[in-house]
């Protein structure tokens, strides 16, 4: 639409009453800065609020109070619609607070179960380290050749029972495999005793161990060990009745 | 009304600081006329006066989007009060019967009926119009009736309808001058 068109088609009247599409508001609009359309926008409004004034009608007087006092109510509606806005704000705020509160406390009991597992792994962690150490240290015995293998038969040729000394004079260790003995009473131990020159001298006590060596005293020389039950602590000479096994050096 | 012209910029600015003097001066000038308009589309005191309360509270309330580059103080009122009055009438629905007949039943009471026009004020205004003409105006500006809306119940191309509405209210200024300047 051109200014003429806007004019003489009542583009002008449609807009004062709200009667056209966006497009064409903005159409209209865009044509107010033309002076001439200006000059006709400014005449078409005053000649209709002439018109609609003179068709006015007074309303009650009784309207004018209630109008102004809408006004109050407004504003006090306005006020009243605030506190009411800010105390449910605060009572929502209450709710989601405690229900973090209560989500804090879920999460810190789930902290410290997860805290006292991973303790858990990190000590199952460590005694299977300490374990493979000592499976690679038993290892790395048995697959060095400078140990020598002796192995204990049984004293008593109807039981059947043994230990294995792994000896190496060079490095001075003995290594025990007490696997297959059986288990003591309290208060009695097992005793190695090592055969030099004739002479039995204390290689240690021990315990029975079913899935490891053991280091036990060593020497430089030694032509035969033996395994005898003395008392808890060992005893300074062997008792030979108790002897278990004996197996001389090769 | 020259006297109201000359203070309106002072008024709205004494509006938009929310200066209930001012609210009420403008009440006392422009609620007749805007209440004319909410009352003719409403065709319902209670409905009206509760309709011309809410264009009042309105204007309070949104006189800091009143932009005077886009029209005048009253341009900008009667279009809130015209807009509250159709809001009015569709969501209030309470004009019984068809709304095929809502028109007819309009103009009938307004234009037809000598004694309830007097009460209506129209008829020294329009009386010199052509009938078609004093039919346009109440419906396009004192019912809320769109130009689609006339379209359809005049029988008129809707282009028809806004260039004859052109007309129309460019012929009612020519008879304001002869009757009352």
């Amino acid at each position: 639409m051109n200014k003429e068109e806007i004019i003489s088609q009542g583009w002008l009247e449609g807009y004062i009453t709200g009667d056209l599409s966006d497009e064409e508001r903005k159409q209209v609009e865009h044509h107010l800065t033309d002076a001439v359309v200006y000059k006709e926008y400014l005449a078409v409004q005053n000649k209709l609020e002439s018109v609609v004034i003179q068709g006015e009608i007074k309303p009650d007087a009784q309207v004018k109070p209630q109008v102004l006092s809408s006004l109050h109510s407004a504003k006090k509606g306005s006020f009243n619609y605030m506190m009411a806005a800010s105390i449910s704000v605060a009572l929502l705020a209450s709710v989601v607070a405690f229900y973090f509160w209560q989500k804090s406390e879920a999460v810190d009991g789930q902290l410290a179960d997860l805290q006292s597992q991973n303790t858990e792994l990190t000590d199952n962690v460590q005694r299977v380290t300490n374990k493979m150490d000592n499976i690679r240290q038993d290892l790395s015995v048995l697959l060095n050749s400078a140990f020598a293998r002796v192995v204990l038969n049984s004293t008593d040729e109807s039981i059947v029972r043994k230990a294995v000394i792994y000896f190496n004079p060079s490095e001075q260790q003995v290594y025990l495999n007490s696997s297959t003995l059986s288990e003591l009473t309290e208060g009695q131990q097992y005793q190695l005793w090592a055969l030099i020159d004739g002479q039995p001298v204390d290689a240690g006590v021990f315990d029975v161990r079913k899935d490891e060596f053991q280091l036990m005293n060593s020497f430089e020389h030694v032509d035969a060990f033996a395994v005898t039950i003395e008392p808890k602590g060992g005893s300074t000479e062997p008792t030979l009745e108790t002897m278990q096994v004996y197996g001389e050096v090769g | 009304m020259a006297t109201t012209i000359d203070f309106t910029p002072l008024l709205i600015e004494r509006l938009k600081c929310q200066d209930e003097s001012a609210f009420e001066f403008l009440y006392d000038q422009y609620s007749a006329a805007l209440y004319g308009i909410i009352f003719r589309t409403l065709n319902h005191k209670e409905s009206a006066e509760e309709t011309l309360t809410d264009t009042f509270l309105k204007i309070w309330n949104q006189i800091e989007k009143y932009d005077a580059s886009k029209g005048t103080l009253f341009t900008w009122m009667y279009r809130i009060a015209r807009n509250q009055a159709i809001d009015a009438r569709r969501s209030h629905q309470f004009i019984a019967g068809e709304k095929s007949d809502e028109i007819d039943h309009f103009v009938h009471t307004l234009v037809q009926d000598d004694k309830k026009e007097n009460y209506i004020g129209l008829d020294v205004v329009l009386a010199s119009l052509e009938e078609m003409c004093q039919r346009l105006i109440q419906l396009s500006f004192f019912m809320g009736y769109s130009h689609a809306e006339i379209s359809e119940k005049e029988n008129m191309k809707l282009g028809s309808v806004k260039t004859k509405i052109r007309s129309c209210l460019k012929n009612v200024k020519m008879e304001l001058k002869g009757d009352f300047e």
